[in-house]
């Protein structure tokens, strides 16, 4: 069972989407500011990250420069969540080291997608 | 465009995002769960409010894209940006709440999850935050201005004063306290003992060993409550409360702290950290099975409380769309009023205030050739019916006129032959208790006890001969600047009562009038409930009233979730001590205030008694 990361500060979609996220066999453990995320990812070792970018305490982009920067943690795929439909912000989130980009609303298979992508198809529970 | 404009489009986008995306996340995850669970007679609904959801939130990029702004040359003010915001949201917006209200009322809480449920009601919390803020959207832009940052703060909604007869099916479906206990304690036994004992009483316990094993557990199941051991090995029971609390999905939970240690200081900071609860080891099992479903009754009540709230909320709306219309034939009504003669006996001059109940006028009484205040009753439940309006006639002196100096004097009161009410009462001149509140931070004391005295002394008075007020606020006490000096005066004596069309229930008349009179910021905990009260539940008006005019704030304030909050902190919670709010308030103040505030009516003192304490100090 594949473990996700999801740094979120908002509660309501912290619930949705690991509610449905756990529906679907991923296991889900949650950080809910940047600084939090940061420490889970070394701690908790998930086999993907999705990470807010407006994030209390250290925000979503220094997060994960954080996150790629330490030996420990640097393999562990991200997957930048915005809510921006702005074009830079893809850029951005990438040159941040992040591995994948969406954007929230979170369309789930579209989002599956990607993190099948990165982590391997998971069995449907 | 200009920075401030851009600055307001982003914060426009980001405070409909939020609702909006509540909507369309849980709709989407209700048909997931339809589907797989078998509920597809609810996917229809459910895929009506996620299309409507997309609709609206497709709608809001297409209104507030900046890259229309900057196409054109001429800026598009606020109000028309407002006004299409409105235009485009109100259809997707009202099938939202269709579908929603439809599903709610359908759904069989025996066939789908608690959760499905709460994520429904999660739904139209979204949608009332979006109505609220279009709302808001378009008082602002009548006033000229940039949306007000309080729109979404619930006290400046009309709110209705109460939530006491709607959710009585839902109370009566859960009689018994069973729930869903965690026992944590690293002793085996004491585990075992509790844990037997409560599963005795009917309850499904878990146990956890230790801090960490108990936060774990509680990832996985939603208890509904958790008996924590302080001392333990691995992660002591106050580091386990703090990681509860700092997490949005465990903080509600109660925790009834158990320990070895009986001293002052442990359970002081048991009850800081956010224990409700505290028992001692050794401990008798009876005593902790009790103090636990004492809590999961507090709990429940919680729960019924925000279902009702829910509830009352919904229809409050559908009553607000009905009555709009009523409304604007009144405002209509009462700019035309001034000038024109009522019943050929009061010539209206003009408007000298307006409230929950209708306008007031500074009138002339033909024959006396006497000043007087008219009040004109706007069209509400209790005078729109011809019963409603004979009853009015009937009873609308009698409820209302009090022989007191300091009550207004009622003079007159009958239907106009237009059909209108209206009540006769002697010309007051100053200011009310709120204009004084609102110059003045706080009182001083002995402005205060100058103030509250004679309104008590009144209330015992109307107490006396059976009347209760059912509305004391500053609002209703009038600083009344006669020619010898100041009177106190309480207005609106039994109005509550006499306006309700069904004889006998009160609170449904408070729950109809309610919209138009306000947050139950000063009702007695025992009005939220369809029960009998009496003149104590003035009383307790009266402290709440004491204690703003005292520490310049009331102890229980609408922030967030409206009348269900508000109800809550009256039935369950204390007020900040008033002393520590302010120190010059001398301790013996404190406590009659104190008294005043009982939540157990049986414990409050009558009128009468409150105003020898009054006198005493």
């Amino acid at each position: 069972m594949a473990k996700i990361l999801l740094v979120e500060d908002n509660e309501m979609n912290r619930d949705m989407l690991s509610r449905r996220l756990e529906r679907r066999g991923y296991a889900v453990v949650m950080a809910t500011d940047g600084n939090q995320g940061v420490e889970m990812a070394a701690s908790q070792s998930p086999d993907l990250i999705l990470m807010d970018m407006s994030l209390p305490v250290i925000d979503g982009w220094e997060a994960t420069r954080r996150i790629k920067s330490d030996e420990r943690t640097k393999a562990i795929p991200v997957i930048a969540l915005t809510a921006h439909a702005m074009s830079g912000d893809r850029e951005k989130a990438l040159e941040a080291g992040c591995d994948d980009y969406d954007i929230k609303p979170i369309e789930l298979p579209r989002l599956l997608a990607k993190i099948e992508a990165l982590v391997g198809k998971e069995p449907q529970q | 465009m200009s920075d401030e404009q851009i600055t307001e489009l982003s914060r426009l986008r980001h405070e409909l995002r939020t609702p909006l995306n509540a909507i369309i996340g849980y709709s989407e995850m209700l048909i997931e769960e339809a589907e797989d669970e078998n509920l597809g007679d609810l996917t229809d609904d459910l895929k009506k409010i996620h299309g409507a959801g997309r609709n609206l939130l497709e709608a809001v990029n297409r209104i507030l894209d900046p890259s229309r702004f900057e196409s054109r040359h001429q800026d598009i003010g606020a109000a028309s940006v407002h006004e299409e915001i409105r235009r485009s949201l109100s259809a997707p917006l009202a099938e939202v709440f269709q579908c929603n209200e439809r599903l709610l009322r359908s759904v069989d809480a025996s066939r789908v999850r608690e959760n499905f449920i709460g994520d429904l009601e999660r739904i139209s919390v979204a949608g009332n935050k979006l109505l609220a803020f279009i709302n808001g959207l378009s008082q602002a832009s009548q006033s000229q201005t940039i949306i007000p940052q309080t729109i979404l703060r619930p006290e400046h909604r009309a709110e209705p004063t109460s939530i006491a007869t709607i959710g009585r099916a839902t109370v009566a479906m859960e009689a018994g306290e069973i729930g869903l206990i965690l026992v944590v304690d690293d002793n085996e036994m004491n585990r075992d003992i509790l844990s037997r004992y409560l599963k005795r009483q009917g309850h499904d316990v878990a146990a956890a060993a230790g801090g960490s094993e108990a936060l774990a557990l509680m990832k996985h199941r939603r208890f509904d409550l958790v008996l924590l051991d302080v001392m333990m090995d691995d992660m002591d029971g106050f580091e386990v409360i703090r990681r509860m609390k700092a997490d949005p999905l465990l903080a509600d939970i109660p925790v009834i702290f158990i320990s070895a240690l009986d001293d002052t200081e442990g359970k002081v900071r048991a009850f800081k950290a956010g224990g409700v609860d505290y028992v001692t080891k050794p401990f008798h099992a009876e005593e902790v099975v009790a103090r636990a479903e004492n809590q999961l009754k507090i709990s429940r009540l919680q729960r019924e409380l925000a279902r009702q709230n829910h509830e009352l909320m919904r229809k409050n709306d559908e009553l607000m769309a009905a009555r709009k219309r009523t409304e604007l034939v009144f405002s209509a009504l009462a700019e035309a009023l001034p000038g024109t003669m009522l019943d050929d006996k009061y010539h209206l001059e003009h408007k000298i205030g307006s409230g929950g109940f209708g306008a007031v006028y500074h009138a002339l009484h033909r024959g006396l050739n006497r000043p007087v205040a008219v009040k004109v009753f706007r069209p509400m439940r209790g005078n729109d019916s011809p019963e409603g309006l004979e009853r009015f006639q009937r009873e609308g002196i009698s409820a209302s006129r009090i022989n007191h100096p300091n009550a207004v004097a009622v003079l007159d009161c009958g239907i106009s032959t237009a059909g209108i009410a209206y009540l006769v009462m002697e010309l007051l001149e100053g200011k009310t208790l709120t204009d004084e509140l609102q110059e003045k931070e706080r009182l001083t004391i002995a402005r205060s006890i100058e103030i509250i005295t004679p309104v008590c002394d009144v209330l015992a008075e109307a107490h006396r001969i059976g009347i209760i007020h059912r509305d004391i606020k500053p609002d209703n006490v009038f600083l009344h600047q006669a020619r010898e000096g100041e009177i106190v005066k309480v207005v609106d004596f039994g109005l509550a009562k006499v306006l309700d069309a069904e004889k006998g229930s009160d609170l449904k008349a408070m729950t109809m009038a309610g919209k138009i009179l306000g947050t139950p910021v000063y009702t007695a905990p025992e009005r939220f409930f369809d029960k009998p009260y009496d003149g104590r539940a003035d009383v307790y008006s009266l402290g709440i009233m004491m204690y703003e005019m005292l520490t310049g704030r009331v102890p229980f304030q609408p922030i967030e979730g409206g009348i269900y909050a508000v109800a809550v902190m009256h039935l369950t919670k204390e007020p900040e001590p008033l002393r520590e709010l302010n120190r010059d308030i001398p301790e013996e103040v404190e406590a009659v205030v104190m008294k005043a505030l009982a939540k157990d009516a049986e414990k409050r003192p009558t009128a009468e008694e409150f105003l020898q304490m009054l006198k005493s100090l």
